[in-house]
């Protein structure tokens, strides 16, 4: 064998037999495992699967530059491939085109997602119970991978999907190894994610943890009851002032150094926070209670989610 | 290494003293150098690999381990020239597919590293003892 020593590395002479075998590919072709059945968006296709006949999701990532397989999408593969929980999207399959650079993502398949699922089923949306039972089933899942230390850092409604048979949810995109260096391969039609961004991610994107996930939860909770959003701003600019609006502006004592994180605080006027009570309507004092501690301002004093579902709004 | 007909043992060896080097030229996190070995070893077990072809099982394992470590990923430029422009980008890119394929994603593993890392943690050791640990495991 040969080893080829190039200029970093100090020169070392092997003895040079060589014999050839070529390496056999083990891949095999989408066409021959799935067909297509329509197109949900540019990249995403509905299939099915020809040997189990299942409805599939296929998602399909290209690669942007020379460099092959992008590093976020091999950690996002190797992650979702560890998950299995009833509440999250199960990856079933990764096929990787030798000719092509690009990798599909083939996912179990689910029809509604909580946006449609609150336009289509307003009513069963405004039964308490179910509600609850969904808010369980996202903390379900959002404790299951902060218990890994793993972050979503994307969860709307567009990607949290519902059976509506059995009102199972699960959650799918974890978008944040992409968004986190590449913000600019989000989709503009899609529905506006910042709205659902917690506050420590809007003013620093070095504020990374799990509890971002735990805010976007709460956004989600108000949603479901109210049936809009809670923060919706026109921009991720305004998104801010419009938490601020709505939470109350930070000060030292409800969230203390936010003053030097954020240099910009005093361009916003100071607000009080609003009575939740008053801007989600018919839900029961627990509820009020929970979200409260699930749209607190400081990371480092929000609810986790593990701590919410021991949550007295979960106990009857 | 019993299914394979092409290379042996020492070529391995050759293989991985070499590695190591690269790894210290491009200052690379100690975890990254483990999950290469890892990655070669169970590439060599399913695919059978010819001796030209053993330095490109290297080399793609090292970029693949770096993309999945490293914050700062060296590019595959670097791979090309560190092994003498042996072997092309494009060569290069396809051995990562089969690689992955092959290996089927699965590139969270514990090494020898994390484990030995978490013992010396437990045992509250001195800087000596730890340089002995990792010494012997390597």
């Amino acid at each position: 064998m040969n080893i080829k020593v190039g200029v970093y590395s100090s020169g070392r002479s092997i003895s040079d037999l060589r014999l050839r075998v070529s390496i056999h590919s083990s891949e095999s072709s989408l066409m021959e495992k799935y067909k297509l059945i329509a197109k949900i968006k540019k990249g995403v296709f509905q299939g099915l699967c020809l040997l189990s006949s299942q409805t599939v999701t296929l998602k399909q990532l290209g690669f942007p530059d020379n460099e092959g397989v992008p590093g976020s999408l091999i950690k996002e593969i190797t992650l979702l491939q560890a998950m299995r929980h009833a509440n999250i999207i199960k990856l079933i399959d990764v096929v990787n085109h030798q000719e092509q650079s690009s990798i599909v993502l083939v996912y179990e398949s689910m029809e509604t997602n909580l946006t449609s699922f609150i336009r289509i089923y307003p009513k069963v949306m405004k039964i308490p119970r179910t509600i609850k039972e969904l808010l369980r089933q996202i903390l379900l899942a959002v404790s299951y991978y902060h218990s890994f230390d793993i972050v979503h850092g994307g969860i709307k409604p567009a990607n949290t999907f519902i059976d509506p048979a059995t009102n199972t949810l699960k959650i799918t995109d974890f978008v944040w190894p992409r968004t986190l260096f590449n913000s600019n391969t989000e989709d503009p039609n899609e529905e506006l994610g910042f709205c659902y961004k917690a506050p420590e991610i809007l003013v620093e994107h070095k504020q990374f943890s799990t509890a971002i996930d735990v805010w976007s939860v709460g956004c989600i909770f108000a949603e479901m009851v109210t049936q809009k959003p809670l923060f919706s701003a026109t921009s991720e600019f305004h998104q801010l002032a419009k938490i601020f609006s709505i939470v109350g502006t930070p000060s030292e004592e409800t969230w203390p150094g936010f003053s030097r994180i954020y240099r910009y605080l005093h361009i916003y006027s100071h607000c009080k926070p609003k009575d939740l009570r008053k801007l989600v309507p018919g839900l029961e004092p627990a509820g009020i209670d929970l979200l409260h501690k699930l749209l607190y301002m400081d990371p480092k004093g929000r609810i986790t989610a593990r701590q919410a579902l021991e949550h007295v709004y979960f106990q009857n | 290494m019993s299914q394979q007909h092409d290379i042996t043992d020492r070529m391995r060896g050759i293989l991985i003293d070499w590695l190591v080097e690269v790894h210290y030229k491009f200052e690379l996190m100690e975890e990254t150098l483990y999950l290469t070995v890892n990655l070669i070893d169970r590439f060599l077990e399913r695919q059978t690999v010819s001796r030209k072809k053993l330095q490109l099982v290297g080399v793609t394992a090292m970029l693949l381990a770096c993309k999945y470590e490293e914050i700062s990923v060296p590019v595959v430029e670097d791979f090309i020239v560190i092994s003498d422009k042996a072997y092309t980008r494009s060569e290069v890119l396809d051995m990562e597919k089969v690689m992955v394929n092959t290996l089927q994603f699965n590139l969270s593993v514990p090494t020898p590293y994390v484990f030995t890392k978490r013992f010396l943690k437990a045992a509250q050791s001195q800087k000596e003892l730890e340089a002995l640990a990792f010494y012997l495991m390597d």
